[in-house]
């Protein structure tokens, strides 16, 4: 049975629908992103399992009992802040054994939690700093340890990383990750950064306007996307997309992009013609060789190159079209700007979507031409 | 080695001399009455006179042995006492409300008193307290003062509220606390300071007003400033006034420092 278990959440607010059709469930020990832009809903979901907001339709379980109704006193349920929330006017013990105290836990039990979950969080030693003598980073540790103190069933982070320096956060993201691991907490996080989502989360929920696009591990919302806008999202540097059409040209289906002829094919039977299609290819599925080489594929010009330490994101540009398209170049070679080079594309890896719905093209397989001819003629 | 200054900083020397002077004849304007009040005090003669005479103590001991005047100081401590406090239990579930209904009408009604002329008000309140019969009461004195201070509370009230993070209550609810406890340990604490302010604030508008007290009071239970008006006006100024004044004087500039020491309490108005 799942620890959370959202069913059908729908929320209107103001005449504007916030949330449609919500499902997700949350399996014990979990830990599941919300991932979105801002203003996709993902907020509110969570605001909402917190208590803070309600639902206009849907049941909220947890544990399987349904707490739709309850106020967040009655919840069992922790609740990190973006801005922590501590009590400005309690101490970092204080603040750990307020909630202890409402739960009415006994002294010497609570003192000994306090004791602990300072120890999780390696804050030992400052239980009688104020909030305001402690550091961003310091703050968001006193604030989980406020929350994990109750042991609740259900652990709730709204962007807690958000107010931190790029440093810190990725350190505190590990640490975040290590500790959810070791108490075996389930816990839902709101973020809007996808590599924050990527690195942390078993599953990933992706939301845009207030409908859930796609749930999966990172590696399946990364290789395999249920839409144009999950593509979009997700990978950094971005995906490459290209709107196309397909065509017939001599004997084969395939779509026109990036001055070259893909083929593609639908297992038996033949793939539509005159269809609208976005072609996605990743950064790191587009091969760059100098020209010198003598080896094949598309001529392109180096418009910009971006070092990013051990890679390099090469901004390239076709001979023949002048389209775009970026690279990541892991490679000892790395072409300066200016540069010709040829270009080569990892087809079996380019992703295929309908051009009006944005959906996944699943049935389709993607061909390089240049290649199934070169199959075809050495056979 | 001296150097000819440039145009451009003799023009800001001077511009910053004309500010500072004018700064400080403000400072002198507000001051020198409240000064020379204070000075005056101190005065041997029997008579308003400055420069003074000479220096002695004689009207604070008439002070201490004059029974009218103190009695009159101890009804204007009292019911300034009652009414901020009663003000302030009428403003902070008030506040709390206005807090969480996102409509201007209640706002405006209950700050509306802010702009009422107060002699109107009064004198409506006079016809008012004849018909229920509750004229010359210390009661009625209490009623109408509390009124009078509430919409002013009621507003650094609110602003002490807007000026609390709202998570602090959701992060307290998901703790486990209910919403007294939410009050009493983390709202309450941390609006305490404008709560001071508030009360410290109406305590003085209520010591000092004369208005509403002269239309609203028998002379049996008549306040400090009222007997001095009216004893100003009939037999002129007595000097046990200036020891008096010279006492609230430093009072309530002691009561200021503190206030903004502690809760900043200028930012409220």
């Amino acid at each position: 049975m799942s620890q959370l278990s959202l069913e059908r959440i729908s929320k209107t607010f103001r005449g504007v629908e916030v949330l449609r059709d919500i499902h997700l469930q949350a399996e014990p020990g979990e830990f599941i992103c919300l991932l979105g832009p801002s203003g996709s809903g993902k907020s509110t979901i969570l605001r909402m399992v917190g208590g803070f907001e309600t639902a206009d339709l849907g049941t909220i379980s947890l544990a399987g009992e349904e707490i739709g109704d309850l106020p967040p006193n009655r919840r069992n349920i922790g609740f990190v802040f973006q801005d922590y929330a501590l009590f400005p006017h309690l101490t970092v013990e204080e603040n750990i054994a307020f909630g202890l105290k409402c739960k009415r836990t006994a002294a010497e039990e609570s003192k000994a939690r306090i004791r602990s979950v300072l120890d999780i969080v390696g804050l030992t030693g400052l239980e009688k700093r104020y909030p305001k003598q402690l550091s961003g980073g310091q703050q968001q540790r006193v604030a989980i340890a406020r929350a994990i103190a109750l042991r609740p069933a259900l652990l709730l982070l709204d962007e807690p990383l958000s107010n931190l320096d790029a440093k810190l956060r990725r350190q505190i993201r590990l640490e975040m990750r290590a500790l959810q691991q070791e108490l075996g907490i389930t816990t839902i996080m709101v973020t809007h950064d996808q590599e924050e989502a990527m690195t942390m989360a078993d599953r990933i929920a992706v939301l845009q306007n207030g409908v859930i696009q796609q749930i999966g591990t990172p590696l399946e919302l990364y290789k395999s996307p249920a839409n144009l806008f999950v593509a979009g999202f997700i990978g950094d540097p971005p995906i490459n997309l290209y709107p196309c059409r397909s065509k017939r040209s001599g004997g084969a289906v395939g779509i026109s992009v990036l001055d070259t002829f893909l083929e593609i094919s639908c297992g038996t039977g033949v793939p539509p013609e005159d269809c609208d299609y976005v072609l996605g290819i990743r950064p790191e599925d587009v091969l760059l060789s100098p020209v010198d080489e003598g080896r094949g594929g598309i001529a392109a010009t180096v418009d910009v190159v971006e070092y990013l330490g051990s890679a390099a994101l090469v901004h390239i540009r076709t001979a023949g079209s002048g389209t775009k398209l970026c690279a990541l170049v892991h490679s000892k070679w790395i072409p300066g700007s200016g540069d010709r080079v040829k270009l080569q594309l990892v087809v079996e890896n380019a992703l295929l979507f309908h051009g009006d719905t944005t959906g996944a093209v699943t049935a389709i397989e993607i061909k390089d031409s240049a290649a199934a001819y070169a199959a075809r003629s050495g056979s | 080695m001296s150097r000819p200054m440039a145009p451009g900083r003799v023009s800001m020397l001077l511009l910053r001399m004309v500010h500072r002077f004018l700064v400080w004849l403000a400072f002198l304007f507000v001051l020198a009455p409240m000064l020379l009040m204070v000075l005056v005090a101190f005065n041997k003669a029997d008579y308003f006179s400055f420069p003074l005479e000479g220096l002695s103590f004689r009207w604070f001991q008439e002070m201490i042995v004059n029974t009218e005047y103190r009695s009159s100081i101890m009804n204007s401590l009292k019911l300034a006492s009652i009414a901020a406090v009663l003000s302030l239990l009428i403003s902070v579930p008030a506040a709390i409300a206005l807090r969480r209904s996102s409509g201007k009408l209640a706002e405006t009604v209950l700050l509306a008193p802010l702009f009422f002329p107060l002699v109107i008000w009064s004198l409506g309140l006079l016809q008012f307290y004849g018909m229920i019969g509750l004229s010359g009461s210390f009661l009625s004195l209490v009623l109408a003062h509390t009124v009078m201070i509430t919409p002013f509370i009621l507003r650094i009230v609110v602003q002490s509220l807007r000026e609390m993070n709202p998570k602090l209550e959701e992060a307290a609810s998901s703790l486990g606390a209910g919403r007294w406890t939410t009050f009493r340990r983390i709202t309450l604490p941390l609006i305490m300071p404008g709560l001071l302010v508030g009360a410290i604030f109406g305590f003085l508008m209520s010591f000092t007003d004369v208005t509403l007290t002269m239309f609203i009071s028998s002379s049996g239970s008549s306040t400090f400033p009222v007997r001095v008006y009216s004893e100003q006006r009939s037999e002129g100024l007595n000097q046990i006034v200036l020891a008096w004044s010279a006492i609230i004087t430093l009072i309530i500039f002691i009561l200021s420092l503190i206030g903004e020491r502690f809760a900043r309490w200028s930012r409220y108005f």
